[in-house]
């Protein structure tokens, strides 16, 4: 309880204060910025965090995180281009409202809706991943190993298009992670003499790399100077409270959806969102405005998206698990501050954790503020043109990659990364699964390897280890039942297609 | 001779002598900006330790030379701190660089890979220590073992039955667990864990049978732990009520334990060693030092300033050349 309190109170204090409105400001710039994804925007700023304490570093990011998120929506609904992924599914009716001269609105419904969404998932946050902690700390070897083949099976199956691209991403991932000494033996792997590769590649440079110069690259394609386009005109802001009162239960069922979606991993936002906006449709009063400029989209999936924040933190810092990039991101930022997410981590550092938690409550309430104060300054950031982006995005990549261990190497491991990430891009590969797998592969590894151990000492096989808690007997079912459904379910939407060549909508 | 002129004698020549030594360091010119490397990243024990040492030996610096000099540490992580102790090795021997060498670590890591900065004895220089944190053996309440000498005992009848976890491999904790099996012709399974809480947490769920950490893995798990000791010569006043080995099990004394020491690159001037070693020396005399360092969970022993460090890299190198095959049998090394 105390340390409830004293979170509560280290969250208030004005330097934190401070943190968590740069970070919601940064992260709106970067959320809004169409080719700056919030996970990009957390991997960037990633490196800027290392001189700070962990505690603002965290509020700091926490905040860029939730400000992202909302951020994507702005260009979304004023340029019909999406700020983030997560911003697809206000797009289509964001953008209709813009043109119906409503933009206004639809930007403060999705502002009120984000904010909504986040705090929701922040109480959720609050008190399940202590609890979820608690249990935690009972988890063994054999366990831990599933619960990370499970969430590399749903990374792999759930969280894209092809479930056979986005596992043969993770398995690329995986291989990567075997860069450097193995986790339990010390034998040096695949490094070739490389001092700096021994603890393997490196999370950070391999985040920046694969998400922004395959990014930069890919901006690059345009050309830089696309068209300038003009914002329009979007009037009044705030949607009144008559009409949030009448909006309540999307933005209550969309809220929580967001948080689900987001405890399951290899789900984001992005899928969050599109949930959101189709069960908003379903239980919609006027479903046929859906696609014409409906609010009940734009709040349904506003606040899923945003849901999402305090969900997916759950298993990223209570398990160490990050069920998807942007939490990958972040995880990468406990780790240059020590922490190192796990079951243990609340109980080493819950002056660290329980303010950051509540900094997220502070963040979500912040970059509404900022939105209802600033906006029409801010959204003047969707004109910047690319060409002045992707150089500026290139550059702090590789002031990002150097400054967490100040060895050149680490910086020819981000380019490297990059042109492999664009290659990947280009082919439709999913980058999230990589940059798990190579988180998640020495968990594996090293799991597994205890097991065997284990195992020996009882004189049991490891498949018999594995039979004797029932706990991970589910798991293995949960985690085969995964690949076979996403492959059931892939076969299933290709035969729907080819009998209706124009697709679903 | 009267006893007043006595004590003016003496403080006269106490007076000429540290009047003389003033002088000495005087001469010595020191570099404006030393940098201080720490092989681990901000925020572990290691830099911890740095942060509270580092500004008390710059005052002390000031004060025995009369020269401004500015510290900087530099937190260069990775490799399991090859990375860090090779930056020292292969600094500039000119004063300008320091850093914590962490024993048995540097000797192991560097044994086990055949490190650029290999053989270590020869590299660095040191300067002083006042950190060994001694190994703490912990038999789990779940164990099906009532104390730790019956493990012990069942871990020879029948090698490999018992598991042992820890933070590992090649950690001080590893090198604890085979001083163990070589003082007692035990044979345990080593279960390791990537860092000493991750194994402290198996320990409590429950998971191994011992766990070998340091006096604060014990302080803050004693309640999981039924039976203990301590791997030193005499109790550990951190942790009083835990027995040592030999008075436990009547084997020993095994010296275990994790030592984090300041050197300085091989061929450094021996004047400005010898500053470095008084300052240091001086720093860690001073009471409110000590205290600070305790405050900050940092386990002090007495200093071995200079050669005394030296003789203790020494017997630590021993221990290490010793154990290597036992990790080379473990299958932990590649060459």
């Amino acid at each position: 309880m105390t340390s409830l309190i004293d979170g509560l109170l280290i969250a208030l204090e004005p330097a934190n204060l401070l943190y968590a409105m740069a970070g919601a400001v940064l992260g709106i710039v970067f959320g809004s910025l169409p080719g700056v994804s919030a996970t990009l925007g957390i991997a960037l700023l990633v490196p800027l965090t290392f001189g700070f304490d962990p505690v603002p570093a965290l509020i700091f990011l926490g905040a860029v995180y939730c400000g992202a998120i909302y951020g994507g929506s702005i260009s979304a609904i004023l340029l019909n281009v999406p700020g983030t992924p997560a911003a697809v599914a206000t797009m289509i009716d964001g953008y209709e409202m813009t043109k119906q001269g409503r933009g206004g609105l639809a930007l403060g419904l999705a502002t009120i809706a984000s904010m909504i969404g986040g705090q929701v998932s922040a109480l959720v946050l609050l008190f399940a991943a202590p609890l979820v902690s608690a249990w935690a700390l009972e988890i063994r070897s054999a366990e831990f190993f599933w619960i990370v083949l499970f969430a590399m099976s749903t990374v792999g199956a759930i969280g894209t298009g092809s479930p056979l691209k986005g596992l043969l991403a993770a398995i690329v991932g995986l291989a990567i992670g075997t860069i450097g000494a193995h986790p339990l033996t010390g034998e040096v792997r695949y490094t070739f003499g490389e001092l700096a590769l021994y603890e393997g590649v490196p999370v950070v440079s391999a985040l920046v790399g694969l998400f922004s110069i395959s990014q930069v690259l890919a901006l690059a394609e345009g050309r830089g100077m696309e068209k300038q386009v003009e914002i329009p005109t979007v009037g009044r802001l705030w949607p009144g409270g008559a009409l949030l009162w009448r909006l309540k239960k999307h933005l209550a069922r969309s809220s929580l959806i967001g948080v689900f979606v987001g405890l399951i991993p290899g789900a984001g936002a992005d899928i969050a969102s599109f949930i959101g906006r189709s069960e908003a449709h379903r239980y919609a009063r006027e479903p046929k405005r859906f696609g014409h400029g409906s609010e009940e989209a734009i709040v349904g999936a506003e606040a899923a998206n945003n849901g999402v924040v305090g969900g997916s933190l759950i298993p990223m810092l209570t398990l160490g698990i990050p069920g998807n990039a942007v939490t990958a991101a972040l995880l990468g930022g406990l780790l240059i501050h020590g922490l190192i997410p796990g079951p243990t981590l609340f109980q080493q550092a819950p002056d660290v954790l329980y303010p950051f938690i509540f900094s997220l409550f502070i963040a979500n309430a912040m970059f509404a503020l900022i939105a209802f104060g600033a906006l029409r300054y801010i959204a003047k950031i969707v004109l910047v043109p690319q060409g002045v982006v992707a150089p500026v995005v290139a550059a702090l990549a590789v002031v990002g990659a150097y400054s967490f261990r100040s060895i050149p190497f680490d910086i020819w491991i981000m380019f490297a990364m990059g042109i492999f990430g664009y290659i990947l891009r280009r082919a439709d590969f999913p980058l999230a699964p990589i940059i798990l797998g190579l988180i998640l592969g020495p968990l594996a590894e090293s799991n597994l390897d205890r097991v065997q151990t284990l195992a020996g000492a009882a004189d049991l096989s490891v498949m018999g280890f594995f039979m004797q808690r029932w706990i991970t007997i589910i798991l293995m079912v949960l985690t085969v039942a995964t690949v076979a459904f996403s492959f059931w379910r892939d076969i299933r939407v290709r035969r729907v297609e080819d009998t209706r060549p124009e697709g679903p909508e | 001779m009267p006893l007043k002129s006595t004590m003016t004698a003496v403080a006269t020549i106490a007076l000429s002598a540290t009047f003389a030594q003033a002088q000495d360091h005087a001469n010595v010119e020191l570099p404006g900006t030393i940098r201080v490397i720490v092989a681990y990243s901000a925020g572990g024990s290691s830099d911890t330790l740095a942060r509270v040492t580092i500004p008390a030996w710059e005052a002390e610096l000031e004060e025995l030379t009369g020269q401004s000099v500015s510290t900087v540490i530099a937190n260069m992580p990775g490799a399991g701190g090859e990375i860090g102790w090779t930056n020292l090795a292969n600094a500039e021997p000119d004063g300008s660089t320091i850093g914590i060498i962490n024993l048995p670590a540097v000797p192991i890591v560097g044994k086990a890979r055949d490190a650029a900065y290999s053989p270590w004895i020869e590299s660095f220089a040191p300067i002083g220590v006042n950190v060994i944190d001694p190994n703490v053996v912990m038999l789990a309440n779940s164990s099906e073992y009532e104390t730790l000498d019956e493990a012990i005992a069942a871990a020879k009848e029948d090698p490999g039955s018992v598991t042992v976890g820890a933070d590992g491999p090649l950690s001080d904790d590893h090198v604890a667990m085979y001083q163990l099996q070589r003082a007692t012709d035990a044979e345990f399974a080593f279960i390791p864990f990537s860092g000493t809480a991750p194994a402290m947490r198996a320990f409590l769920s429950g998971e191994v049978d011992i766990a070998i950490g340091n006096t604060f893995d014990y302080l803050t798990n004693e309640q999981g732990a039924k039976d203990a000791f301590v791997l030193r010569a005499e109790r550990y006043d951190f942790i009083p009520d835990v027995p040592t080995i030999e008075e436990a099990m009547g084997v020993g004394p095994i010296p275990g334990g994790s030592t984090r020491g300041f050197a300085a690159p091989a061929g450094t001037p021996g004047d400005i060693l010898a500053v470095y070693r008084e300052a240091l020396a001086n720093a860690y005399a001073d009471e409110e030092v000590v205290a600070e360092m305790r405050e900050a969970n940092i386990t002090t022993v007495e200093p071995l300033i200079g050669e005394e460090f030296g003789a203790e890299m020494q017997s630590v190198d021993q221990l290490a050349e010793e154990l290597i095959p036992l990790f080379r049998d473990g299958g932990y090394l590649d060459n």
